[in-house]
């Protein structure tokens, strides 16, 4: 096992990342190489080199989790919100003026999770869901955050990284 | 209070356009290679299985599949349908429990699953009409106050036919063309839409296309090409327009299978292609069969740098009986494979009991563990009663 291993990882030195040296010989190990590329898989550096863009950041992130068939697809519009494509979605974050209400930011516990005492109205009730230049009272940062808010999407939360490139396209002004 | 109540009805509503109608096709991949089976189409109409069930396969699921006898067939044997006409229907009741790490902590919900009704109608000996129809679910409430401008969903229905297509398919092995509305074949094809190998690559929930696929099948390999293009119809599938193409091979005296798949699609400006490796392999002495599918996306934009994704999923499927088997799936979802805080791990557990013919009992396990934020945890009973 081990030596076919040590096989495997001359054809993938780099795990997935490198997957540029697939030929004939590695199609026969296809087996292990797929359990084994999703192991060596966890590659990837802490530096975000990700462009900062609508145009990227629109097809790779929101699109995907937010467009889904029965929410804000083109067919749902759930909360009157369409994400189906980017032209869409960034006039459903920056458009739209949508009544927000937020909870009473409780103490936090002690695994950090903020407890929530009943809605009320915020403090500027209509407004867009984001505010360029300020991620952190943009609306759709504190769901997908879950802070104060209900998360976003609501059956997975968003990696991290994620989450952070699209605050720093709001801190620089959530331009298309 | 009551804007707290209508918060939860809300949540409540989130939770049920999640998993409403979860299962797109009742495939049961663990059942290739363990029950005696090598193709997808020996039990299903389905060339790429799923769905409508043969007679071969209403018999292994009445005296095979289940752990008390009984009649596999339609309405339990009480009515011999015509040999032209074909009946059935999948129907699921779900109690889901979620936690997401929201301020509302662990949100249930019991809910219709699904309800959908399978016709196949045989023309001839070589070509068919499959059509299903069903109901939705979906999270836009009624009457909900808007604010102006605001989009209108451009399909109200509730009512929906997520698969319709004309095949022409002479015999069970051989080549077979279709054109019509369904899920190119692809992956591993679980039911369940909530695994990133589906959720992430344009297999989610109701996401169907419009397509003209054609293949091979044979007990040896299986080949499908897939031309398709958006939902224009009911507006609830997929957007893209490409191509995808699945080739499998039997190995080790069909009990292990390998396969490569490519997909190709396009859509305002943006552009992915997909590379993967599909693999299982059964280990027959110890009722084991290991399973995996990893695939890496090259997404390009219209100006930024391509990217490239990683999806995937391995684990093992241990079935002591036919009637029971127990999945435990490791997945992986890395937006940018470049960077480390664009991953989410998941650990999956399915547990499916077929008591009795047409009944089953499911329990899901899940939790998501994205970079930097808290886990995610899903628990899902249903129960599921087939025509």
């Amino acid at each position: 096992m081990r030596t076919q291993i040590a096989h495997l990882l001359r054809f993938f030195p780099q795990g997935l990342c490198g997957l540029t040296n697939v030929n004939v010989t590695t199609l026969k190990h296809l087996p292990s190489l797929v359990g084994l590329g999703l192991l060596i898989g966890a590659c990837g550096s802490a530096d975000d080199n990700r462009p900062a863009d609508w145009d990227y950041i629109a097809p790779a992130i929101i699109i995907p989790n937010c467009a889904t068939s029965s929410c804000h697809s083109e067919a749902a519009a759930a909360a009157g919100l369409d994400m189906s494509t980017p032209a869409k979605a960034y006039r459903s974050l920056t458009g739209l003026n949508v009544d927000i209400f937020t909870c009473d930011q409780g103490d936090d516990t002690e695994d950090g999770k903020q407890t929530c005492a009943p809605m009320k109205p915020a403090k500027n009730p209509s407004r867009a869901l984001i505010l360029p230049g300020n991620p952190a009272a943009s609306r759709t940062v504190s769901m997908m955050r879950a802070r104060g808010a209900d998360r976003m999407p609501p059956d997975r939360p968003l990696a991290d990284g994620d989450i952070a490139l699209f605050e720093e396209w709001i801190a620089l002004g959530a331009k298309r | 209070m009551i804007s707290r109540l209508v918060r939860l009805f809300l949540s409540a509503c989130a939770l049920v356009a999640v998993f409403a109608v979860t299962k797109s096709a009742n495939a049961y991949p663990q059942w290739q290679f363990t029950s005696g089976t090598t193709r997808c189409n020996q039990c299903h109409f389905n060339p790429a299985g799923g769905g409508l069930l043969r007679g071969y396969g209403r018999d292994a699921a009445g005296e095979d599949l289940a752990t008390f006898d009984g009649n596999g067939g339609f309405l339990h044997g009480a009515v011999e349908l015509p040999d032209w006409l074909a009946i059935g229907g999948d129907f699921r009741l779900a109690l889901a429990s979620q936690n997401v790490g929201g301020p509302n902590g662990t949100e249930t919900a019991l809910f219709p699953m699904q309800a959908d009704v399978y016709t196949r109608i045989a023309m001839g000996e070589s070509f068919s009409l499959n059509v299903t129809g069903g109901i939705r679910g979906q999270a836009r409430v009624p009457d909900e106050p808007l604010p102006a401008g605001s989009y209108e969903a451009v399909n109200g229905h509730r009512a929906i036919s997520r698969e319709h297509f004309v095949m022409w398919q002479p015999a069970a092995q051989g080549w077979y063309a279709r054109a019509g509305r369904f899920f190119a074949p692809f992956g591993l094809r679980f039911a369940e839409h909530i695994l990133y190998i589906r959720r992430d690559l344009g297999f989610n929930l109701l996401q169907e296309t419009y397509n003209v696929s054609g293949g091979y099948i044979s007990n040896d390999w299986e080949l499908h090409i897939t031309a398709f293009g958006p939902d224009l119809v009911q507006k609830l599938g997929a957007r893209e327009s490409g191509a995808a193409a699945y080739y499998e091979r039997r190995l080790f005296e069909e009990k292990a299978s390998v396969a490569v798949q490519a997909k190709f699609s396009t859509v305002d400006g943006t552009s992915r292609i997909i590379g993967g490796l599909v693999a299982r392999y059964f280990i027959e002495p110890a009722r084991l069969m290991f399973l995996g599918e990893a695939n890496i996306v090259n997404n390009r934009f219209d100006g930024p740098a391509a990217q490239n994704q990683l999806v995937g999923a391995a684990g093992f499927t241990f079935l002591p009986w036919n009637s029971l088997m127990f999945t435990a799936l490791g997945e992986r979802l890395q937006t940018a494979i470049q960077v480390k805080d664009s991953a989410t791990n998941a650990a999956t557990g399915l547990l499916n009991w077929f008591p009795y013919p047409h009944v089953e009992m499911q329990l899901v396990g899940r939790m998501q563990m994205p970079t930097g934020q808290g886990n995610a945890t899903t628990i899902l009973l249903q129960v599921h009663y087939y025509l």
